[in-house]
This record gives structure tokens, C-alpha cells and sequence, in this order.
């Protein structure tokens, strides 16, 4: 049998770490990359008489993350201690959630790449089965230079404060999980409640992999799963489960038993590696954290966190393509809060609403705007042009006060100056002549000095209607407005038409 | 009485806590001249005893002339300005060697400060020293350590008790004006009753747990031993009270815990209902302790309490559920003694080892003793996902059903008295090789920390001496509903001023108490 | 774990999980103890706890036990780092091992 005779049955355990100032259960401060062992202090250490105190912020943050994912929130949930020998781990068990963590269920949509939906559009839910806090261990490195024969542990990150997601098995495929990671990501940036940068470590995952044959596929009955440990990067995720789906796949081929183990991603073999089989697995010794009372979640805390949850991704473009923008601008757009908060803010300060205006609003941000930012090295929160002062410029632009090309000027200088448009439109002259009168006399005046190229546009050559328009524009230095010339030339050739057909 | 300033004792050593205090406020006396006094009795006389690990004298010293330059600039002093306290060594102290009776920690200087000694340390108090303990305060007898065992400074070939036996062996042998111990099944209240001393254990969280060094985290609580029940509740003021570095700590506020005793002292107890649970007193009570204890119940009913006949079902249990509960916290906590960070370890010997397993392995087994070990396989084992539900859970749910058995009682009574020990103290040597004896003279103090309720041991009297047993210190322990010190305090000292205990001091071969 | 296996053979399966290494004379002398003490604990068998919850210390009222996320004094690492029994720089060292 091939790969393709088994169905891939995936769950992730996604670790992310909490952007609070300080760890999960010390004052002590923390952030990624310090100086080795700068960032602890007594209670990172595990030394003798520290007590762990809970951190009020990282509870926030992991209750808006539990309301987002739409989970159960539990009035009261408990902290367990599970135990372990490691020398990164500094009190010989890790302070975390086990029976009762404080967020139960929810989900997570991911695209659903197989559907036939022309949009794109269509999305899968995956269930989840928890969340829960705990504490981050430290970071050991081994035997380099000057240090042979050692590890060496760094307790920085020890007691960092972190949310691990369990997913149901619910995936099916390597690029699913990758998906998965990436709208994992994507939420918890939008909810400001940590940087989840798998490079730096703070979001990470293990997945749980087994096949089991087709026919089998939507049934309750699971192959014997093998979790892969400490995934940091989307390539090797994938690459991971690709590994141990053609493992465990050969395995079933030649008729051997898939045992439940724990395993690890050689990267450079590309292969997944056993780590320890199910037999020789520790024995936690889960019980109930004595040092600190029950959670207790109360109804202000949930409130606020509830308060404190934007408008999520997958919501964010659904309500964008209600617009009637395209799935491409949608996906632009939605991919950053900020982006899509300068478009609403922009949007909304644009007089009439309607399917027009949202398009008009994402082309001028995703075209002109974007590539100012981007050139300058700027996020769009650091856009020196607001998003009313962008409104003001596109509604000059459509109520022909200037022109497209000008408008596109007007953006430049109003970013590098950071200057209303309507003041720069002003000081720089870039009002269109949209005054007829004044129009007319300058195509008169051309028609006139043009005799020739006159006689040739009547005789037929039309092409030379945009020989006239140039030169009005020229004359009115490129201050006409050009629908108006337009215009006006079509009256006035349609009288020397008239006159020398007399 | 011994706080009299104008007892015939001119040593300062014979005033109370509350009275030094007062005396170094007012300038009567100078904080030097108070801890000059004490240090020269340990120098004296601990030679016998053994209670002291570690004598700070210099630091001690220098913080008795800050004391006194404060004064002399005029500062407001705190509650134990000038008093010399002693801690138990499983209280951290910044810079100070803290051991918790282990090998394990010989050596170990904390470089953070423990709640406990910065409280005291804000109220004024010295720091004498360290006194010593049962190895991570597992013991009723002080004999597991891998030190000088101490001694019971009214009988130096008895034991002092234990966890807490050389705070309770120091403040009786005044060694120290006021001392810090710690209980987790009785390791106050045991120690101070075999050596006739007043121990208080606190409800669970009154007082912080911040810079104790942990055993079971669950029941462990600190409180003070003192001579007089005045001043047990000038320490227990000092340091209850809410601690943001302990989050089972409780807020409730702290009372005047120094007006219960002036009302027990003066007043009657008219009113007030003293419990007596009659099942609990059979077998393994010695009848000398039976006699002092029947003897107390008289005192008080003289003083106008009613005593009201109480029965808490579950008691016989409470053995049991203490011995899985505390041992799975102990195992826990004694996880992180690994010999990767700090303390003993097998990477600082000659041969250093060659794995990881190694040096855990090495290190635990070399610097744990015999109790210690004994414990943490127990508590591994009532912990293994196999035996959870039948040893630690089902041990926390008998909990709770002794502490419904427990508020049962206190719908009748305000209080429960009982015998502290179930013997007086017995000779060294002499239950060492029967771990479970010696759990079982456990049985009056554990019910008080599994249900988190407030317990005091104040001296009973003594028992008649015989051939097989000289005149020892006997105690009777008062248990009280939650937060409810007060009453506890209040019921002692009416108990204290209706006899001549608390006067009495020990004489021993190189030195007089 | 095999209950009714050798109290020496479970002490030193207990001792296993718990990093001790016990010594044959050791590990019959703590077992057979542990097996004293685990014949009385099973007295816990008769209490009746059906539908009873396991134990937890009553708390103050409308406290959360939350700390604000605000970064306290320094935590002293030189010193904690002095008291390292082994270290390289600013690391603490440990025999080597695998992840």
C-alpha cells in the first residue's frame, strides 16, 4: 500500500508564550533574547521558601484567548503540579493545569483547501479539546565550545508564562497543522497577547500523529498515535509529520505495530527519530498545586476580557468580502489588525459608504499607500498620513477637485511632510480648471493656432482628438481637468463640423 | 511573675518579651546590653543543649546598636525592639547560612529574605541565630538529623521534641527571649509541650509561608514559641497578616491579639464552651498526662468554662490521611534538591559524576537521611497515577470530612482541648527504630493542620517523677475555629494566670534556665 | 506498580522515580517499613467518601490571589549564581545529556 491508502490523523499541542512584563508566577521581569541567566531570580531558580503567585495579566491574556476560540471559561479551575527530573526544570515539577484547566472546547477555522470554492473562501473547523497556563522550563545547550562533556542551562525562560492549546485530532493533513499553526498565530497577534514567533520560541508545538486506512476515515476508531516534540519553524512542522506519515506508513505496509513512542525531527536525515516508547513514559505524579488557592475567574475579569476581544481574522474577512472586495484584497487587508483598522478607520471617514467606496479605499491603501509604508521602512501604525487625511485625498480625487496622477503626488508629499492633502492641494496649486468657460476659450485658442490637424481629425483621423486635449493641458499646465476638456472639445468640433458642412 | 521588672532575677534574660521591648523603647535598657546577655547564656549553657546550629553573634551585634542608634535618634521602635528571637532553620534569612537540618543545605547562605525574619527584623527584633530541627522538619523528636541531636533542657538525656526542638529547648532554656518554629502536624505545639513552653500554631494562611523552607505545603504554618502566652501573641501579631509573596496568605485582618490575653488574665471565661472529645483519650495516653490534662479541664471550669462533651468521627483517621497527605507534598518539594543549582552536591566532591542520573542520584543519596527518604518514597508512591485515587485522593477527602467533623464540633464549643502529646518526653534513642510509633504520637496535634484550624500548646504541670522518669513538662492543647486566635489566647492566659507553670524554669547539668 | 512485589524490589522502583539509589540493605529496611506503613494507611479504605470533594483551604472572600504584571526588585542572580555548584560563565553546568 501507499501513503495514499491511509487517511492522516493529526492533533497539535501548541505552546505560546504570553508578551507580559513579568513571568507566570514571579515579579521577576522577562523578555526573549537577555543576556543568559539575566532575567531570574529567586523563584526562577526553585530555591528553597519561593512561592509562586499568579501573574493577573498573563490570566487575562489566556481568558481572551479562551473567549476568542469561543472555549467554556471554568468559574474555577486548578493549578496541578507535574514532576519530572530535568535540570532545566528548577523545582523538579512544572506548575501547570491538568484536570481541571480554566478553558475547555472551542475552535479553530483553517481554510479548507479542499473544497471546491471558487472564492477560496471555505473554512474547516477544528475542535479543541483545552487550554490551560503553566510555567515555561529553561533552555539547556550542549557541549559547545570550551565546554565539553557539559550541558549548559540558561533559567531566562524558566517560569515564562505560557498557554498550551490541545487540539482534538481533527487535522488531516501536514498543511493542514501548518495552517493551523499559522491562524494560531495570526489570532493571538490580533489579541495583543503574545509575539508567537516560532524562530524565538514563542509559539511552538508537538503533534500527534497516526494513520489508519481509508475505509476507516470519519469512524471513531484511531491508529496508535506518536507525538513529535518541540517543533520551532512551519517548514519543519510540516516536514515532521511528512516524515513520520512515510515512517508509520511503511510500518502498517509491512504489516509491524505502530507503538506509541515520542519522537523527535532529525532534520538534517529527515526523519523522525524515537525518543522513548510508551512503556518507559514518566509517571507525572499530577496533583493539585498546594502553594496557591483555586482560580478563581470572576465575573468583572471575564467581562473585561471579553471586552478586550477584537474582531477576529476569519470574521474580519468575511466582513470584508461582504464589502465586495476580492478575496485577494480581503486576505491583504485582514492578514494585519492594524491594516485592517486604518482601512475601517479610512472607510468610515469616507462620506458615502457603498461597494465602491470600500474598493476605491482598499485600492488607494494596498497600492499607494502600502508601498509609501513599506518603503519607508514604517508599520502602519507609524503612518504619518491618517487614515481621515487619506479619506480627504481620495474624495479630492473623485469629486475631480485634482486629479488621479496629482492625487498620487499629493499622497507623497502629504507622507513626507505629514500634511493634510487639502493644505498641500492648495499651497501646490493642484486644483483642476474644471471651469468651462475658462476651458473653452483654451481649446478655441488651440483649434485655432491648429488649422491643419484640425482639417485632418474632421476628415476622419480621429486619433488626433488626443493631439487637442494635449495641448489644452499643456496650456493650462496639466491644471485642466481632462473629462471637462473632453467634453468641451467634443462641443466645439461638433460646430466645425457643423459649419463647414454648411 | 517573671515579667516583673523588679524580680529578684537581675538578669534581663527573666523579663518577657513584651517587657524587653518596652524597656529598650524607653531606654531602661539597651538592645546591646539585652543581646550581650543572651548570646553569653548560649556560649554558657548550649554546650548541653544543642539548640542553636548557627550563633550570629556579630550580626546579632550590629543590629542591636542599629536598635539602639535609632533610639538614640529618635525613631518610633517596633513591638520586639531589642528582643533577641531565635529561628528555626528552615526560615530563610538573606545572607545567613539556612541548613533545614540537612546536609542536603549545609552551607547554604539564602541570597533572597524570607517574609518571617523581615517582619521580625521591621519590628525590631535581633536575630540571634539558627536554631536546629529535624531534617526538613520531619521528626517528633529531633533525632533525625545528621547533627547533634538535641537535648530536653529539663531532662538532657530526653528529647526535646520535635520538628521545632531546639526553638522549644532555647526559649525553655531562655536562650532565646522569643523563637520561630514551624508545624505541620505538631512540630510546634509537640516541642514546646515537652519542654513547657507555650507554642502556637496559626490558621492556615494567618501567617506566611514566603521563606519557609517547605515540607508539606498544604499544612506547613509558622508560629511562635515564647514562655508566656503574652508573649506567643506579641509574635503572632508581628507576623500575621496578608504577604503578596504567598498566595494562600490570608487578608482577613489581624486583631488585637495582646487585648485577648490581658481580657483571658483578667476576666473569666464565663460563656465560653471548651470541647473535650472522651473517645480520643484511651489507649497510648500516659496516665500522668491524663491527670495534667483532667487537672487543666478543672482550671478552666473553675474560671466559669462550660465544658461540653464533642465527637469528631473521623478522627481515628487522621493519622493516616496526614501521613499520605504530607508525605505526596514532601516528594514534591523535595524535588528540586537535585544538586544541579545550589546546596550539597555530588559536582562538588572529588569524583565528580559522569551523568545526569548520576549526579542526581549521588547527591540525594548521599545528602537526605534515613526520614527524609522514608518520606519522599512514600509520597511517591501514594502519588504514582495508580494510587492516586486510593492514598492522596481519597486522603484529601477524609480531610474534608474531618473538617466537617471539626465544624460540627464547633457548633457546640468554642474550642477543643486536648492533651498536646500523648507522653512526655521520652529518651533519646528510644522510638527511633519505629517510624510508625513514632507517627502515631502525632494523633492530637495533625487533626489541627489538616483541617486548617488555629491549635496552642501551654504548659499543664509536670509529671510526679518516678525511677523510670524524672519530673518533665506536660502540655494541654487548645484547638480553635478558624481565624479565631483570639479565643485561643484569651483561654491560655486565663489558664496561665490560674497556675504557677509558666514561672517555672528548667535546671540543667551546665546551666540554669 | 506491583503491590504485593517485594518491599524491597517496590523501594527501589520508588527510589527510581524519586532519584535515590538505595543500597540492597537500604532498600529491605525502608521497604519493609514503607509496607508497615502502607498496611495501616489502608485504614483510609473505611471511611465513606462517596460525593465527598478532596479538601482545599477556605480562602478570603473576592480574593483572586493575582499579582499585578509589574516587575519587582532586582533578584540578586550573581549572588544566586555564586551558590551554583558548577557553572561555565553565566550558565549552571550539568555531565552532558540528551534532549
Amino acid at each position: 500500500m501507499a501513503v495514499a491508502d491511509y487517511e492522516v490523523v493529526i492533533g497539535l499541542e501548541v505552546h505560546c508564550q504570553l508578551s507580559t512584563e513579568t513571568k507566570m508566577f514571579t515579579d521577576c521581569a522577562y523578555h526573549v533574547g537577555a543576556e543568559s541567566n539575566a532575567l531570574t531570580d529567586a523563584y526562577s531558580w526553585g530555591l528553597p521558601g519561593t512561592l509562586p503567585v499568579p501573574n493577573q495579566r498573563a490570566v487575562e491574556y489566556a481568558l481572551r484567548l479562551g473567549l476568542a476560540l469561543g472555549c467554556a471559561i471554568r468559574p474555577v479551575s486548578r493549578w496541578a503540579r507535574k514532576h519530572y527530573f530535568y535540570p532545566d526544570l528548577p523545582k523538579g515539577y512544572q506548575i501547570t493545569q491538568s484536570d481541571l484547566p480554566y478553558a475547555q472546547g472551542g475552535a479553530v477555522e483553517i481554510p479548507d483547501r479542499g473544497a471546491a470554492d471558487s472564492e477560496g473562501f471555505a473554512t474547516k473547523t477544528v475542535r479543541l479539546h483545552h487550554i490551560h497556563m503553566e510555567e515555561d522550563a529553561g533552555k539547556n545547550t550542549h557541549g559547545g565550545h570550551g565546554s565539553e562533556g557539559l550541558s549548559l542551562i540558561d533559567y531566562n525562560r524558566a517560569g515564562a508564562p505560557l498557554v498550551e492549546i490541545v487540539s482534538e485530532p481533527d487535522l488531516r493533513s501536514a498543511v493542514e497543522a501548518a495552517d493551523y499553526m499559522r491562524e494560531l498565530r495570526q489570532l493571538v497577534r490580533t489579541l495583543g497577547i503574545s509575539e508567537a514567533n516560532m524562530e524565538e520560541g514563542t509559539l511552538r508545538c508537538d503533534a500527534n500523529v497516526s494513520l489508519r486506512r481509508r475505509e476507516l476515515a470519519g469512524s471513531e476508531t484511531y491508529g496508535t498515535r506518536c507525538e513529535i516534540k518541540n517543533l520551532n519553524s512551519f517548514k519543519f512542522l510540516e516536514a515532521a509529520i511528512l516524515a513520520e506519515i512515510r515512517r508509520q506508513a511503511d510500518l502498517l505496509d509491512r504489516g509491524e505495530a505502530v507503538v506509541q513512542s515520542t519522537l523527535s525531527y532529525d532534520t538534517a536525515r529527515d526523519q523522525t527519530k524515537i525518543m522513548r516508547t510508551k512503556e518507559a513514559a514518566a509517571d507525572y505524579r499530577y496533583f493539585p498545586e498546594p502553594d496557591m488557592p483555586a482560580l478563581r475567574i470572576s465575573k468583572a475579569m471575564l467581562e473585561a476580557a471579553r471586552a478586550a476581544v477584537p474582531e477576529l481574522p476569519w470574521a474580519r474577512r468575511r466582513r470584508l468580502l461582504s464589502l465586495g472586495l476580492s478575496t485577494y484584497d480581503a486576505g491583504v487587508l485582514s492578514a494585519e489588525q492594524g491594516l485592517a483598522a486604518y482601512f475601517d478607520d479610512a472607510l468610515a471617514a469616507l462620506k458615502p459608504g457603498g461597494e465602491g467606496t470600500a474598493k476605491l479605499a482598499c485600492n488607494w491603501i494596498t497600492g499607494d499607500l502600502l508601498k509609501l509604508v513599506n518603503g519607508h521602512g514604517h508599520a502602519i501604525e507609524d503612518c504619518p498620513v491618517t487614515p481621515s487625511w487619506l479619506a480627504e485625498l481620495i474624495a479630492l480625487v473623485e469629486d475631480g477637485t485634482i486629479s488621479r496622477r496629482a492625487g498620487k503626488e499629493v499622497l507623497d508629499k502629504s507622507y513626507a511632510e505629514a500634511r493634510s492633502p487639502a493644505a498641500i492641494v492648495e499651497r501646490d496649486g493642484y486644483r483642476q480648471v474644471s471651469d468651462t468657460g475658462a476651458i473653452e476659450a483654451m481649446i478655441r485658442e488651440v483649434v485655432a493656432a491648429n488649422p491643419k490637424q484640425l482639417a485632418q481629425l474632421l476628415g476622419g483621423k480621429d486619433k488626433l482628438r488626443g493631439f487637442f486635449v494635449g495641448q489644452v493641458m499643456k496650456r493650462s499646465k496639466g491644471q485642466a481637468n481632462p473629462k471637462v476638456v473632453q467634453e468641451v472639445l467634443a462641443t466645439v468640433l461638433a460646430e466645425h463640423r457643423d459649419s463647414s458642412s454648411d | 511573675m517573671a515579667d516583673d521588672p523588679t524580680s529578684i532575677d537581675p538578669s534581663p534574660r527573666s523579663m518577657s518579651a513584651r517587657a524587653m521591648a518596652e524597656a529598650v523603647r524607653s531606654g531602661e535598657r539597651s538592645a546591646r546590653e539585652l543581646t550581650q546577655a543572651y548570646l553569653d547564656a548560649i556560649a554558657e549553657r548550649d554546650g548541653a543543649l544543642h539548640s542553636y546550629r548557627l550563633v550570629d553573634a556579630e550580626g546579632a551585634l550590629a543590629r542591636a546598636d542599629a536598635i539602639d542608634a535609632e533610639r538614640s535618634r529618635g525613631a518610633t521602635l517596633g513591638p520586639l525592639a531589642g528582643v533577641p528571637v531565635g529561628l528555626k532553620d528552615n526560615f530563610v534569612t538573606a545572607d545567613l547560612d539556612t541548613t533545614c537540618g540537612s546536609r542536603m543545605l549545609e552551607g547554604w547562605r539564602p541570597p533572597y529574605a524570607g517574609s518571617h525574619a523581615a517582619r521580625l527584623l521591621d519590628a525590631g527584633a535581633v536575630i540571634l541565630g539558627k536554631l536546629a530541627m529535624d531534617e526538613f522538619a520531619m521528626g517528633s523528636s529531633n533525632e533525625n538529623t545528621p547533627f547533634e541531636p538535641v537535648r530536653n533542657p529539663w531532662a538532657l538525656d530526653r528529647v526535646p521534641g520535635g520538628s521545632s526542638g531546639g526553638t522549644a529547648s532555647a526559649v525553655a532554656a531562655g536562650l532565646c527571649a522569643l523563637g520561630l518554629g514551624s508545624d505541620t502536624g505538631g512540630s510546634i505545639r509537640q516541642p514546646a509541650s515537652l519542654c513547657g513552653v507555650v507554642g502556637l500554631k496559626p490558621t492556615y494562611g494567618r501567617v506566611t509561608r514566603a521563606g519557609m523552607i517547605a515540607f508539606a505545603s498544604s499544612l506547613d504554618q509558622a508560629g511562635p514559641l515564647a514562655r508566656t502566652v503574652e508573649d506567643a501573641a506579641l509574635g503572632l501579631s508581628v507576623l500575621a497578616g496578608a504577604d503578596p509573596r504567598d498566595a494562600t496568605s490570608l487578608r482577613a485582618p489581624v486583631p488585637d491579639y495582646l487585648a485577648a490575653v490581658d481580657a483571658g488574665r483578667e476576666g473569666d471565661l464565663k460563656g465560653v464552651k471548651v470541647g473535650v472529645q472522651r473517645s480520643s483519650l484511651g489507649e497510648g495516653l500516659a496516665d500522668s498526662v491524663r491527670a495534667r490534662f483532667e487537672a487543666s479541664l478543672e482550671v478552666l471550669a473553675e474560671r466559669g468554662a462550660e465544658l461540653v462533651d464533642v465527637e469528631l468521627p473521623h478522627f481515628h483517621l487522621a493519622v493516616a490521611a496526614y501521613y499520605v497527605v504530607a508525605t505526596a507534598e514532601a516528594s514534591s518539594n523535595l524535588a528540586r534538591y537535585d544538586g544541579v543549582r545550589y546546596g550539597a552536591s555530588a559536582a562538588r566532591e572529588d569524583s565528580p559524576p559522569s551523568s545526569l542520573v548520576e549526579l542526581y542520584e549521588r547527591t540525594r543519596s548521599t545528602h537526605f537521611g534515613a526520614e527524609v527518604k522514608r518520606r519522599i518514597l512514600l509520597g511517591t508512591f501514594v502519588l504514582r497515577s495508580e494510587s492516586y485515587a486510593d492514598y492522596y485522593g481519597r486522603a484529601m477527602k477524609v480531610r474534608t470530612l474531618l473538617a466537617r467533623d471539626y465544624a460540627g464540633a464547633f457548633e457546640r464549643c468554642d474550642l477543643i482541648a486536648s492533651p498536646t502529646s500523648p507522653v512526655p518526653a521520652w529518651r533519646l534513642g528510644e522510638k527511633l527504630d519505629d517510624p510508625l510509633a513514632m507517627y502515631l504520637s502525632d494523633v492530637f496535634t495533625i487533626g489541627a493542620n489538616l483541617a486548617g484550624l488555629p491549635a496552642i500548646s501551654i504548659p499543664a504541670g509536670f509529671c510526679e517523677p518516678c525511677d523510670d522518669c524524672p519530673r518533665l513538662p506536660i502540655g494541654l492543647q487548645l484547638t480553635g475555629r478558624r481565624l479565631d486566635e483570639a479565643t485561643l489566647l484569651r483561654v491560655s492566659a486565663a489558664h496561665e494566670a490560674a497556675t504557677p507553670w509558666a514561672a517555672e524554669r528548667p535546671t540543667f547539668e551546665g546551666g540554669q534556665g | 506498580m506491583n503491590r504485593s512485589a517485594p518491599p524491597e524490589e517496590m523501594a527501589h522502583e520508588l527510589a527510581g522515580l524519586a532519584r535515590l539509589r538505595l543500597s540492597d540493605d537500604e532498600a529491605r529496611s525502608i521497604g519493609s517499613q514503607l509496607d508497615t506503613v502502607l498496611a495501616y494507611l489502608r485504614c483510609l479504605a473505611e471511611a465513606d467518601v462517596d460525593g465527598v470533594p478532596e479538601f482545599e483551604h477556605e480562602s478570603d472572600e473576592g480574593d483572586q490571589a493575582l499579582r499585578a504584571d509589574t516587575p519587582g526588585p532586582d533578584g540578586r542572580v550573581e549572588a544566586i549564581l555564586a551558590g551554583a555548584p558548577k557553572t561555565r560563565g553565566s550558565l549552571v553546568a550539568v555531565p552532558k545529556f540528551k534532549d
